[in-house]
C-alpha cells in the first residue's frame, strides 16, 4: 500500500463550502497526501495539462483521482470529463463525479462520457463523511493504479 | 289532338262538302238534261206526227177526198150531206161514200186512240163543224194564241193520269178546204183551227230513267271514290303530321325542359336555338338572344371576357369546359361552366357550335368557402404548431429551471448540514477553533438560500405580475436609473456617458428600469482593475429597430460564456456577490417585451457590450396619453 509515491487528488468544486467539507473528510481519512482544489472547469483542465498557473509539474503533479462537480462556472463538468476521456494522455485517470444533481440526464451524460463513478452529495453530514472516506479508501487503497 | 290534325280534318270536311256539291250538281245537270232531251224528243215526235198528218190530209185535200166502201166504221158522213156525189155506187154495185180529209183524219186518230202508246192526234177548231171536234181547255188556249200569230205551242200535259207532250200547230185555210168550210166564211190563208199531237212521255221516260239511274250510279261511285280519296288523304296527312308533331314534341321536350342553358350558334354566329332556361341563369330571355347575337359577349364578366374569347377563338371540339362569370340583367354575378363543340350537317359540313352553360355559382361559393375554411384551418394548425413549439420551449425551460433550482437549493443545504455536523463534532471533541468560521459558513449558506428563494419568487412574477405598459421616454429612464446608482458610480470612480435622443418605447417602466440597473451594476461589478472605468449607454439602429446598449471597458466575457451568463444562477465568478439571477431576470423581462438581449465582447480584458431590443406594441385599450 505504501508505494512511496505521494497520492494526490484533484477536487473540482465551485462551491467553497462544499470543497472545504470534502477536503476535511479526505484529510481526516489520511489517505491522500495532497488534495488540490480548483473552482472551475477551465482551471481543472489547466491543472491536468499543466497550463497557465499550473505549469510546474512538480508542484502540480498528475492526480491519481479527479473528483468532479458537474455544475461549474466557465467550462462545466461534463465538458471537462469529455476532454479528459478524449485525451490519450489523461484518459487513464479515474474521474469520479461528485455532484448535488440526481438528474437522470446528468447521470446518463456522465457515463456516456466514460465517467468512472457517479456519486451524489448526501445532505446528511455523517453520510457525506462516510462517502468521502470510503471513496478515498476504495480508489487510493483498494484500487490498483496504473502508475 | 293537335292543332295541325284538326286543321287537316277541317280542310278534309270542306273538300268533302265541295265534292258532294260538285257531284250532286253534276247529277242534277244530267237529270235536267235528260228531262229536256225527253221533251225535245217527244216534241220532235209530235212535230213529225203533225207533219205526217198534215201531209196525209193535204194529199186527201188535193184529191178532194176519197171514196171508201160504206161499212160500220165508215158510214156516210152526215156533215157532208150538202156535198155533191157524197154517195156513189160502182158499176159493180158497191156503195161508196165520200171521206173528206177531216173525216179521214178523224178515223186515223180514232184508230190511234185505241193504242195507248201511240201518238194521239186531234183536229180541232174554235168553230168545228162536228161538235166532237170541239177543243179542250188547253187546245182552246193554243188556238187563241195562234190567232195572235204564234206558230206552235207545246207543253207537257197530264191526260188520263199519263204524261203527254202536247204540240199544236195552226191549220191554215187552203183552197181545198173551202169545199167544205167555205160555208163558214173562211178564206184561203185564214187560221181555221189546229191539229194537236200528244206523245206519251212514258216510253221515253223509261229510257230516261235508265240513263238517270245509270248516271246516279256513276255519280254515286264517283262521289264515294272522291270521299274515299279525301278520307285517305286526310288520314295519311294526319298520320304524317302526328309523326312530325311527336318528333317535334320529343325534340322540344328534350331541348326546352333543361336546367342548363343550351344553345346552338350557327356559323354566322346567330342563335339557331336557345333554351328558355337561359332566363333562369342570366335573366335574359331566349328571344333576346335570337334578336341580338352579340348579347352573350356583352354579359360575360369583363374580367373573364379575354379567357372566354380565347376559348371561342380556338374553335369548337373542346372537351374541357371553361368557367367564367356572367353579369345578369339585375347586376348579379354568376359563375357558369361552359362546354361546347362544333356541330356538322348530315353532309359533314361545319354547322356552328353547340354549347351548354351550367350555373355553378353554388359550387364556386362552396369552393370559396371550403378554401377559406382550409385557409383558416391551415392558419389554426400553424398557430397550434407555434403554440406547441412555444409550449415545448416552455417545458424545456421549466425542466432546466427545476434542475437548476433543485441543484442550487440543495447546495446550501449540504453546506448547512455538513458544517453543522462538523460543528457538532468539534463541540464533542472540544475543538473550538473552527466553530466560529463554520457557523459563519452555515449562516452564509442560509442567507444564500433565502436570497435564492427570493430571486425565484421574483423570477416567477415576471410575465405574471407586470405593470400596464406605458409609453416610456428612454432618456428619462436612463436618467432615473443613473440617479439611483449615483453612489455606486462615484464609488467606482466610473465615467458614465449616456447618449441623448433615445426613442420612446412601450413597456413596463419599473421592469425596464430594473434591466438597465442590472446592466449598469454588472458593468461596475465586473470592471476588474480598470484604471479608467467607463460606461456608455446608447442606442443604435439595427435591422429590427432600435438596439439599446450598455458598454463597459471592464473584464469582458470570452465567447464560450456569452450565452451562459444569462442562465439561471449562473455566475462566471463563483466568488462574486449575488445569486446569479440578474441577467436571467433581465432576459425574462426583455423577452416579455418581445425583444432580445445578448452580449458582445472580444473576450477577457476588452470590455462587454450588453444589447437589447424592445418590441412591445401599443396595447389597444391604452392611448398614447
Amino acid at each position: 500500500m505504501i508505494s512511496g509515491v505521494p497520492l494526490c487528488i484533484l477536487l473540482v468544486e465551485d462551491n467553497p463550502d462544499h470543497a472545504e467539507l470534502a477536503m476535511r473528510n479526505l484529510h481526516d481519512g489520511r489517505l491522500a497526501n495532497k488534495v488540490f482544489h480548483v473552482e472551475d472547469g477551465e482551471a481543472a483542465l489547466d491543472f491536468l495539462y499543466n497550463r497557465g498557473v499550473f505549469v510546474d509539474r512538480n508542484q502540480f503533479p498528475r492526480p491519481h483521482l479527479v473528483l468532479l462537480d458537474l455544475r461549474l462556472p466557465k467550462v462545466d463538468g461534463i465538458e471537462v470529463l469529455k476532454q479528459v476521456k478524449e485525451s490519450d494522455l489523461l484518459r487513464s485517470i479515474p474521474v469520479v463525479i461528485l455532484t448535488t444533481s440526481v438528474a437522470e440526464r446528468d447521470l446518463a451524460m456522465a457515463y456516456q462520457h466514460y465517467a468512472n463513478s457517479y456519486l451524489t452529495k448526501p445532505i446528511d453530514f455523517d453520510s457525506f463523511s462516510q462517502l468521502l472516506r470510503d471513496l478515498g479508501f476504495y480508489w487510493l487503497a483498494w484500487n490498483k493504479r496504473p502508475w | 289532338m293537335s292543332a295541325q290534325t284538326n286543321s287537316i280534318r277541317r280542310y278534309a270536311a270542306i273538300f268533302a262538302v265541295f265534292w258532294t256539291v260538285a257531284v250532286v250538281g253534276s247529277f242534277a245537270w244530267l237529270y235536267h238534261q235528260e228531262k229536256n232531251n225527253i221533251l225535245e224528243i217527244t216534241r220532235a215526235e209530235a212535230r213529225a206526227t203533225y207533219e205526217k198528218d198534215t201531209l196525209y190530209r193535204r194529199w186527201a185535200t188535193r184529191q178532194g177526198g176519197v171514196y171508201v166502201l160504206v161499212n160500220e166504221s165508215s158510214p156516210p158522213s152526215p156533215y157532208l150531206s150538202h156535198a155533191q156525189d157524197r154517195d156513189i155506187t160502182t158499176p159493180s154495185g158497191k156503195h161508196l161514200t165520200l171521206v173528206n180529209p177531216a173525216y179521214m183524219t178523224r178515223q186515223v186518230f180514232e184508230l190511234a186512240d185505241r193504242q195507248n202508246n201511240l201518238v194521239r192526234g186531234h183536229i180541232t177548231s174554235l168553230k168545228p163543224i162536228r161538235p166532237e171536234n170541239a177543243p179542250d181547255a188547253w187546245e182552246s188556249e193554243a188556238l187563241r194564241s195562234f190567232e195572235r200569230g204564234v206558230k206552235e205551242v207545246s207543253e207537257v200535259q197530264v191526260i188520263n193520269g199519263l204524261e203527254y207532250m202536247r204540240l199544236m200547230r195552226p191549220f191554215v185555210t187552203e183552197p181545198g178546204c173551202l169545199k167544205c168550210h167555205a160555208s163558214q166564211g173562211y178564206k184561203v190563208g185564214d187560221i181555221r183551227g189546229g191539229v194537236s199531237a200528244s206523245v206519251p212521255l212514258a216510253m221515253h221516260a223509261r229510257l230516261a230513267r235508265k240513263t238517270i239511274t245509270g248516271g246516279m250510279a256513276t255519280h254515286g261511285m264517283l262521289w264515294l271514290l272522291g270521299m274515299g280519296m279525301i278520307g285517305i288523304g286526310a288520314r295519311s296527312l294526319s298520320v304524317r303530321a302526328a309523326v312530325l308533331e311527336s318528333s317535334e314534341e320529343r325534340y322540344r321536350t328534350v331541348a326546352d325542359y333543361t336546367a342548363d342553358w343550351e344553345y346552338w350558334q350557327g356559323p354566322d354566329l346567330t342563335f339557331r336555338y336557345v333554351s328558355p332556361s337561359c332566363k333562369e341563369i342570366c335573366d335574359y330571355s331566349h328571344e333576346e338572344f335570337y334578336a341580338d347575337p352579340a348579347l352573350l359577349d356583352r354579359i360575360v364578366h369583363p374580367d373573364d371576357l379575354q379567357a372566354y374569347r380565347v376559348h371561342v377563338a380556338t374553335g369548337g371540339g373542346h372537351t374541357e369546359p371553361i368557367d367564367f362569370r356572367i353579369v345578369r340583367r339585375d347586376g348579379e354575378v354568376r359563375w357558369v361552366s361552359h362546354i361546347c363543340r362544333t356541330v356538322y350537317t348530315g353532309l359533314g359540313k361545319e354547322n356552328g357550335v353547340r354549347a351548354s352553360n351550367r350555373d355553378i355559382t353554388d359550387r364556386k361559393q362552396a369552393e370559396a368557402a371550403l378554401k377559406e375554411q382550409a385557409g383558416l384551418l391551415e392558419k389554426e394548425v400553424c398557430e397550434r404548431k407555434d403554440r406547441e413549439a412555444e409550449l415545448e420551449a416552455k417545458n424545456a425551460e421549466l425542466e432546466r429551471f427545476t434542475y437548476t433550482v433543485s441543484h442550487d437549493l440543495k447546495s446550501p443545504l449540504i453546506t448547512i448540514k455538513g458544517f453543522a455536523g462538523a460543528v457538532l463534532q468539534d463541540v464533542q471533541t472540544g475543538n473550538h477553533e473552527r466553530i466560529c468560521p463554520d457557523m459563519g459558513r452555515i449562516m452564509n449558506a442560509a442567507d444564500k438560500m433565502s436570497a435564492l428563494l427570493n430571486d425565484l419568487l421574483e423570477l416567477s412574477r415576471i410575465g405574471r405580475l407586470m405593470n400596464q405598459p406605458t409609453l416610456i421616454d428612454m432618456n428619462a429612464l436612463v436618467r432615473e436609473v443613473l440617479g439611483q446608482l449615483a453612489g455606486s458610480i462615484s464609488q467606482a470612480k466610473a465615467e458614465v456617458i449616456s447618449h441623448q435622443g433615445m426613442p420612446q418605447v412601450w413597456g413596463d417602466y419599473p421592469r425596464l428600469a430594473e434591466v438597465l440597473q442590472n446592466l449598469v451594476e454588472n458593468a461596475l461589478k465586473y470592471m476588474g482593475d480598470q484604471s479608467h472605468p467607463r460606461i456608455e449607454i446608447g442606442v443604435n439602429e439595427g435591422e429590427a429597430g432600435a438596439v439599446f446598449f450598455v458598454r463597459d471597458n471592464g473584464l469582458g466575457i470570452a465567447s464560450p460564456y456569452q450565452e451562459a451568463v444569462f442562465g439561471l444562477f449562473n455566475q462566471l465568478d463563483a466568488r462574486s456577490e449575488g445569486t446569479g439571477i440578474g441577467l436571467a431576470l433581465a432576459r425574462r423581462i426583455i423577452e416579455y417585451h418581445g425583444g432580445k438581449i445578448w452580449v458582445e465582447s472580444d473576450g477577457p480584458g476588452s470590455g462587454s457590450t450588453f444589447c437589447f431590443t424592445i418590441n412591445l406594441k401599443q396595447p389597444k385599450e391604452t392611448t398614447a396619453s
